[in-house]
C-alpha cells in the first residue's frame, strides 16, 4: 500500500487539474517570477549535478551547495535554497555511500517539476509548495479567512536551530476537530517563544488552518488554559500507511507528529523499538537519559508515544503509561 | 526503491554510466526516493524487554515532574527526599529512577533502601546502574572490588566493606598480598572509618605496610578503637614531648623536641616534624580524649596560643576527632567574626545544641558584612534545628538584612542560596517573609531559587502529606 500511495505522489502532479487558478496578488507573483528564474538555475545545476556524479569533485564540495544555495535565496526561495544545503550535508554525512544523498536530490527534482507546473496543481497543494518554497502566509489572514473554536492538548515537541532562529514544533490534538495540527513558534537569542507551548499542557483558543494538504499546520490566539487530556493513538502499521498517504499528497513532507501504541518494546544494538500488538515495530530515535526515562514510564507494558515521525525513526517527545503523562 | 545500478550511475555520473539520459536519471531518482522514503524497512525486533512488577507503595505521579526538576536544578535536596520516602515505606514514581541513579549526591545505600521491584528492574537493564539492584549480591562486589579503574574500585571496597564487613575483610586479607598501594589503601581507609576491636591485630600488621597512605589510615582505625595498644602507645609519646606549665597568670603549652625513644613510631614518621605540627600529627591518628583528660580546655589551650591564624592544621587535624572539639574550633573564629578555615560539611556531625550554640554566637553578634558570610558558612547545620528554630533563623536572616537596607547582587545570591536550603515546611512562610526584603525579584537565581523552593515544597506537600 505505501509504494502505491508514493508512485501516487508523483503522478498526482501530472493528472492533477484545478478547477479554479491559483490567484496571486502583484507582489506574491512578483516573487514567484523570480522564484522561477532561480528554480531554472536549479534545473541546470541538477543536471550538471546528474551528469558529473555525486562523488565527483565538485559535488563533494560544499562551495558548490554553498553557491546554488546563494542564488535561490537570492531569487526568494529559502525554502528550496535549505533543500540544497541539506543535500550538500547530507552527501557528506554519508560520504555517498547510502541512498540518503540521491533521496535529497529526486526531491529537488520533484521540487522543479512541480515550480513548473504550479497553476495545475490543486490550490492548496500550491499553496503548501509555495510555502515549502518560502512564502509566508500571516497568522492574521489565516484566522480571519475560516476562524474556529477548539481545545489544543500539546502532545509532542521539537525544538532546533534554524540560521539565527530558534523554531519549536509543537504538535498539538484538537478536541473538537479530532485532528493533529503543527504548531511553529520562533525566537531569537534568548527572547521567549511566543507562544511558549510546554508539553502535556492544553488550552482553548480561536483557531486557523493554514493553507495545505499533507498536515495542518494550525496559528493560534486568545488562548485559555484547558486541562491536558493525552490524545488518541494508532498503531505501527498505520503510523506507516499514514506516512504513506501524507507523501501520496505532499511528497516533501518531512515529518507528522501523533502518539504511536506500542504494546512492548525491544532493543536492538542500541537501538529502542516500539512495537504495536500485531508484531509491527517502528525504530525510535531516543538515546542517553531520555531513553531511560521512556524505558522507565513503560515499564515493558503497553504506552502510547507521543513524538513525529519521518519516515524512518519515529522521534518520542513524552509517553503515557499506566496513567502518567511523562514529557521525556 | 533505488537500485544499486540506477545508485552508480548517480555517483558516478551519467556520462561514466550511460545507461540513461539526463531525465530519466532525474525521473529514475525521484521515484526511487519517494518509493524509499513511503516504504521504509521494518527493523527486525529483538528480545522484548520484559515486563516491569509494579511497586507495593508508588507515590502519586504527580511528583515526577518536581524530583525530575529538581534533580536538574538542585539536586541536593534528593537525598533528603529519599531518606522520607525510606522513613514512610513508599516508592518514588517510576519514571523518576533515570534522574535519581544519576544524581552523584545520592549515595548508592540510599538508593538501595529504597529501591523497589520497578526501581530494580530497571536498574538491571543498565550496566551502569546494576550496582544498584545488586547491591546485596557478593559475586558482583567480589568481581568489582577486583577490576576497573582505581577510583571504581575504592568506590566499591567503600560500599561492600560498609554493607558487609565480614566478607569483605575475607576477600581483602585474600587478595592483599597481590593488591596495588590504591587498593590496599582502599581497603585500609574503608575499615578505619569504623573500625572493631577484634580488627585491632589486622590494623596493627597495616602499620608494617610499605606503603605511606595505608599506615597512615591503619593508625586512623587504631586511634578509633578504645584502649587499644596505639591508643597506650601515643598516650605514653604525648606526655613525653607535651607540657603544660602552669604560670602565675594562665598557663603554656611546651612543646619538647622528641627523643627517640620509640623507633616504631619513628619509623611511621612520627619524630619528623616539630612544634605545632607535632600536635597536628598526633590528634591526626589519636583522639584526644586517649591523650588528656580535658580535652576541651586542650583545644581551647591551644587556641589561646594562636598569635594569628595559624590553626589551619589544627582544623585538619581534629576532622577525625569528636565533633565537639570541631565546634569549639568554631566557635573560636566565630567569636573573632572570622569564618573557620574548613568547609562546613566538617561540622555535619555537631549535636543540634552545638549547632544552636554556633548559631547564637553568630546572631548574637553587633550587624555587620562578617554577619553574613558567617550565616552563609553556618547554613547547612540549618538541618539541626528543626522547623521552628530554622524558621528563627528566618526570621533572624530577614532581620539583619533589613539592618543593611539595601539589595545588591551579592545579597540576592545569598539570600536564594539561603532560601533553598530552608526546611520545605517553613520555605512558604519564609518565601513571604523575604518578599519584604529589598531585593531585586527579577534578579535571574533569586528566580530560579523562589521555583527550587515551590517545587521542594510542593514536593513533599504532595508524598508527605500532613495528617
Amino acid at each position: 500500500m505505501e509504494l502505491g500511495r508514493a508512485f501516487a505522489a508523483v503522478n498526482s502532479m501530472e493528472l492533477a487539474s484545478s478547477p479554479q487558478p491559483l490567484v496571486l496578488s502583484p507582489s506574491r507573483a512578483k516573487r514567484l517570477a523570480n522564484v522561477r528564474d532561480g528554480i531554472d538555475l536549479l534545473k541546470v545545476w541538477l543536471g550538471d549535478a546528474v551528469r558529473a556524479g555525486l562523488s565527483s569533485a565538485m559535488m563533494r564540495d560544499p562551495a558548490t551547495y554553498e553557491a546554488m544555495a546563494k542564488r535561490l535565496v537570492d531569487a526568494q526561495a529559502p525554502g528550496a535554497a535549505r533543500m540544497v544545503l541539506k543535500l550538500g550535508q547530507s552527501l557528506r554525512q554519508t560520504q555517498g555511500s547510502d541512498t540518503d544523498g540521491l533521496t535529497g536530490l529526486g526531491l529537488l527534482h520533484l521540487l522543479v517539476r512541480a515550480v513548473d507546473q504550479l497553476e495545475s496543481l490543486p490550490i492548496p497543494m500550491a499553496e503548501e509548495l509555495l510555502s515549502l518554497l518560502g512564502f509566508s502566509t500571516k497568522k492574521e489572514e489565516v484566522l480571519q479567512s475560516a476562524p474556529f473554536d477548539d481545545t489544543w492538548h500539546v502532545a509532542a515537541q521539537h525544538t532546533f536551530e534554524d540560521g539565527n532562529l530558534t523554531v519549536k514544533r509543537s504538535w498539538l490534538y484538537g478536541a473538537g476537530s479530532k485532528t493533529w495540527a503543527m504548531h511553529l513558534s520562533y525566537k531569537v537569542f534568548t527572547q521567549p517563544f511566543d507562544p511558549d507551548l510546554r508539553v502535556g499542557s492544553a488550552f482553548h483558543a480561536k483557531s486557523g488552518f493554514f493553507p495545505g494538504v499533507s498536515q495542518k499546520r494550525v496559528a493560534v490566539v486568545d488562548m485559555e488554559e484547558a486541562l491536558f487530556v493525552p490524545p488518541p493513538s494508532i498503531s505501527a502499521s498505520e503510523l506507516r500507511a499514514l506516512w504513506a498517504e501524507t507523501l501520496g499528497v505532499f511528497p516533501w513532507t518531512e515529518v507528522v507528529g501523533l502518539a504511536l501504541a506500542c504494546a512492548s518494546m525491544a532493543m536492538q544494538d542500541g537501538v529502542l523499538i516500539a512495537v504495536d500488538s500485531r508484531d509491527e515495530s517502528v525504530p525510535l530515535e531516543i538515546s542517553g537519559d531520555r531513553l531511560w526515562i521512556l524505558v522507565a514510564a513503560a515499564g515493558g507494558s503497553p504506552c502510547q508515544i507521543y513524538g513525529e515521525f519521518d519516515g524512518q525513526r519515529f522521534r518520542p517527545s513524552a509517553v503515557h503509561a499506566q496513567g502518567g503523562f511523562d514529557p521525556l | 526503491m533505488i537500485s544499486d545500478s540506477l545508485l552508480q550511475a548517480a555517483m558516478l555520473g551519467i556520462e561514466r554510466v550511460p545507461t540513461l539520459s539526463m531525465d530519466e536519471a532525474l525521473e529514475a531518482i525521484a521515484r526511487g526516493a519517494l518509493e524509499s522514503r513511503a516504504g521504509a524497512v521494518v527493523p527486525s525486533i529483538g528480545q522484548p524487554l520484559p515486563v516491569a512488577p509494579s511497586d507495593p507503595n508508588p507515590l502519586p505521579h504527580a511528583i515526577t515532574g518536581y524530583i525530575r526538576f529538581l534533580a536538574v536544578r538542585s539536586p541536593s535536596i534528593l537525598p533528603g527526599f529519599l531518606r522520607a520516602c525510606s522513613q514512610h515505606g513508599v516508592d518514588p514514581p517510576h519514571a523518576c529512577w533515570p534522574d535519581l541513579f544519576r544524581t552523584p549526591a545520592i549515595g548508592a545505600s540510599l538508593v538501595a533502601d529504597v529501591l523497589g521491584p520497578r526501581g530494580r528492574w530497571l536498574a538491571q537493564l543498565n550496566p551502569e546502574w546494576e550496582r544498584f539492584a545488586r547491591w546485596s549480591d557478593y559475586d558482583y562486589w567480589r568481581e568489582i572490588t577486583q577490576q576497573g579503574k582505581p577510583a571504581e574500585r575504592a568506590h566499591a571496597i567503600h560500599q561492600l566493606v560498609r554493607i558487609d564487613r565480614d566478607s569483605a575483610m575475607v576477600w581483602a586479607e585474600s587478595s592483599w598480598k597481590g593488591s596495588v598501594l590504591a587498593t590496599r589503601q582502599a581497603w585500609a581507609e574503608a575499615f578505619a572509618l569504623e573500625p572493631a576491636r577484634e580488627e585491632e591485630d589486622w590494623f596493627e600488621s597495616l602499620l608494617r605496610d610499605k606503603g605511606e597512605p595505608v599506615r597512615k589510615a591503619a593508625m586512623r582505625g587504631l586511634g578509633k578503637i578504645p584502649e587499644s595498644r596505639w591508643c597506650e602507645r601515643m598516650h605514653t609519646w604525648f606526655h613525653s614531648i607535651f607540657v603544660v606549665e602552669r604560670r602565675p597568670v594562665g598557663t603554656r603549652l611546651l612543646i619538647r623536641v622528641p627523643e627517640p625513644q620509640d623507633h616504631d613510631l619513628l619509623g611511621l614518621g612520627f619524630g619528623k616534624s616539630q612544634g605545632q605540627q607535632l600536635v597536628f600529627d598526633t590528634l591526626d591518628v589519636a583522639p584526644i580524649h586517649h591523650l588528656v583528660n580535658d580535652p576541651k580546655a586542650f583545644i581551647e589551650l591551644l587556641l589561646n596560643e594562636a598569635k594569628s591564624d595559624p590553626w589551619q592544621g589544627l582544623a585538619q587535624a581534629l576532622q577525625n576527632q569528636d565533633p565537639t572539639l570541631v565546634a569549639v574550633v568554631a566557635e573560636d573564629y566565630f567569636s573573632r567574626r572570622a569564618v573557620p578555615p574548613f568547609p562546613s560539611h566538617r561540622l555535619e556531625r555537631l549535636s543540634d545544641a552545638d549547632a544552636e550554640r554556633l548559631f547564637k554566637v553568630v546572631l548574637g553578634q553587633r550587624l555587620s558584612s562578617s554577619t553574613f558570610e558567617q550565616l552563609g558558612y553556618l547554613l547547612p547545620l540549618e538541618v539541626h534545628l528543626g522547623p521552628a528554630r530554622s524558621w528563627e533563623l528566618a526570621r533572624a536572616i530577614v532581620a539583619s538584612i533589613k539592618n543593611i537596607g539595601h539589595a545588591t547582587t551579592f545579597w540576592n545570591t545569598w539570600i536564594a542560596s539561603a532560601i533553598a536550603r530552608l526546611d520545605p515546611f517553613v520555605l512558604p512562610e519564609a518565601l513571604q517573609l523575604f518578599s519584604q526584603l529589598p531585593l531585586d525579584p527579577e534578579h535571574r537565581l533569586m528566580k530560579q531559587t523562589m521555583m527550587v523552593g515551590r517545587a521542594r515544597t510542593r514536593l513533599f506537600e504532595l508524598a508527605f502529606p500532613k495528617p
